[in-house]
């Protein structure tokens, strides 16, 4: 198994299913978190690290469904699998269209919850990539100065430094000596590279 | 029918005709055997007792008839005249008064004989009228003794009726819950499939895993247990059978039929808050038909809330003790936020067939509320405060016990 350090979440009330999905998962070779209730999901902290979501869809308090809105409204993008009692297509449709890996009807085929939960982590993988060099992205970007960080945004249009220069009022080697500092700081090894880097971050932000 | 009164002799002719005769003839002879030479024995009071016997004996005419023999043995010289010497003509006035007093005696013994007989027809007429009041009165009797047990029969029916009648609208009520029926089973059964395909990935990749096979297996044997639980309850709930009265507590009647709508109530959106007082007395009840009353109030109260908005769709679910003038009792109260009961149908909430639903029979209330009442309690809307409608059943609860 190629689980590595990616965490399984289950959120499900019903102790009988949840400690047995929580067994299936483990046997498979994942770290598994369960929680009784999506309230309890929340309050818990989450490392950064490749992860994926197995979520009863009936619940009292949070519904699964609330619960992936409101991980959405958090900017929480969780690959989440939703598993429910009885086949409900309105439902599954909603859920699928918010994003959901996969809608699965209990009882369930082992393999097919865990082909999916293989595919949600691999998904969470890559986007967990990019998590992390969002966050490096936003570590170097944070170091700037406030006039460095001017100097950037008006480089990264394609401008020379005596058009900056003109531009922010400074002379053009204060504004070759910000360009340097820049490149130093976001550990740009081009100019081609700090334009990526600053659309990453226009984006984002 | 007649009582033979008085001697059956008296009522025949011959005797009655034939006795004046013989008395005749006796007095004659016995009158005769005592005369002799020197005594002279007047026959006349003789004869004369012969006659008013005859009189008083037959009537009239054996007593006349008497009277005829004895003048005619006299005239005839058969017996000696009252005085000897006088001839026929001179003793004539002596016999006439003679004839004239058998004659009245005849007539009074006549008058005698017709009250005897009207105090027999009398008595008779008594006895037939006794007798035809006594056949009444057994008949009325026998009336009134099928009629109990024609009554006693049609209670029976009754009964059997109304425990038919629960047992269908037990079914019908089941019929609600089968997705929470469905889901309660399925859950378990779920879990064990997990255990199984768990188990047999653990084997396949190698022996060491001995441990935690072991302890799917033991899981696997309590979820067993709770789907055969599950079925159990359901079984209980849709057989039908006599009322069967046991000591139940509250909580574990509350609890039991809260898992058997758990479902339904999370599918809904539901909200159960349940509100047990301590140290409630403990019940003698049919477990079965108590759960019915319970799921048919909260069914009842989770239709009403369902349009509401997420906020009010709560059932309070709340039980205290309290002391009916029957003596110590408990009040389970299943109180909503819906709508409430319009005034105008609070009235015929507990008529069957009354419903305000669309697919509703109207027979849970009418049904829940005979439950109650054969229970020796009573099931009735209560006025709440604020919004919504409450329930509560009232049932005697057994003497509290020291614990």
């Amino acid at each position: 198994m190629s689980a590595g350090d990616s965490i399984v979440y289950v959120v499900d009330d019903d102790a009988s299913s949840r400690q047995s999905l929580e067994f299936l998962i483990r046997a498979s070779g994942y770290t598994v978190r369960a929680f009784p209730s999506s309230k309890a999901f929340l309050a818990s902290p989450r490392p950064e690290t490749p992860a994926c979501l197995v979520l009863d869809v009936r619940m009292p308090g949070l519904t699964g469904l609330e619960l992936q809105g409101e991980l959405a409204k958090m900017g929480v993008r969780l690959p989440i699998i939703f598993i429910t009692g009885h086949g409900d297509i309105p439902m599954s449709v909603q859920a699928m269209k918010a994003g959901a890996v996969e809608f699965l009807t209990k009882p369930f085929r082992e393999d097919t919850m865990l082909r999916a939960i293989t595919l949600a982590i691999d998904r969470d993988r890559v986007a967990h990539r990019d998590r992390l060099e969002m966050a490096e992205l936003r570590r170097r970007h944070a170091r700037l100065t406030p006039r460095e960080r001017e100097v950037m945004a008006s480089v990264v249009t394609g401008l020379l430094n005596k058009q900056v220069a003109a531009e922010l009022g400074a002379s053009e080697k204060t504004i070759k000596a910000h360009r340097g500092k820049v490149m130093q700081k976001m550990e740009a090894a081009s100019l081609a590279d700090l334009v990526r880097m600053s659309e990453k971050l226009g984006a984002d932000a | 029918m007649s009582i033979p009164t008085g001697s059956p002799l008296r009522r025949s002719a011959f005797v009655r005709y034939a006795l004046p005769v013989v008395a005749v003839a006796a007095a004659a002879l016995f009158t005769l055997a005592l005369q002799s030479e020197n005594t002279h024995v007047a026959g006349l009071p003789l004869l004369f007792c012969a006659a008013i016997y005859s009189a008083w004996f037959g009537g009239l005419g054996p007593g006349l008839l008497a009277a005829l023999l004895s003048s005619g043995a006299i005239a005839l010289n058969l017996v000696p005249p009252p005085s000897p010497g006088n001839s026929v003509m001179e003793e004539l006035p002596r016999l006439v008064t003679f004839t004239i007093g058998v004659f009245f005696v005849s007539w009074i013994g006549g008058r005698q004989r017709q009250a005897e007989q009207l105090l027999e027809l009398a008595r008779d007429e008594l006895e037939a009228r006794v007798a035809e009041r006594t056949a009444e009165l057994s008949r009325a009797n026998r009336e009134l003794q099928s009629e109990i047990a024609e009554r006693r029969s049609a209670e029976l029916a009754l009964q059997t009726m109304q425990l038919e009648l629960a047992h269908v609208s037990r079914v019908t009520m089941m019929g609600e819950l089968t997705a929470s029926i469905a889901h309660e089973v399925n859950q378990p059964l779920g879990a064990i499939m997990n255990y199984a395909n768990a188990s047999r990935r653990l084997l396949a990749s190698g022996t060491e895993n001995v441990a935690k096979v072991d302890e799917a297996l033991l899981r696997i044997a309590g979820d067993a247990k709770r789907a055969s639980d599950v079925i159990a309850r359901i079984r209980a709930l849709s057989r039908k059978k006599p009322t069967e009265k046991a000591r139940l507590t509250v909580k574990d009647l509350v609890d039991e039929v809260l898992a058997i709508a758990r479902y339904e109530i999370q599918a809904r959106g539901v909200t159960v808050r349940t509100d047990l007082a301590a140290g409630l007395p403990p019940l003698h009840v049919d477990r079965v038909q108590m759960q019915q009353v319970l799921l048919n109030l909260v069914i009842n109260s989770m239709d009403a809330v369902e349009a509401q908005p997420a906020k009010d769709r709560v059932i309070e679910f709340s039980a205290r003790a309290c002391d009916s003038e029957d003596g110590p009792a408990v009040v389970m109260r299943v109180r909503d936020h819906g709508p409430g009961v319009d005034p105008a149908e609070a009235d015929r909430l507990f008529e069957p067939f009354h419903s305000t639903k669309p697919q509703g029979l109207g027979m849970g209330l009418p049904i829940s509320r005979s439950i109650v009442e054969a229970h020796g309690g009573r099931l009735n809307l209560v006025p709440c405060e604020g919004r919504g409608a409450a329930f509560e059943a009232l049932l005697p609860a057994e003497e509290r016990t020291a614990p």
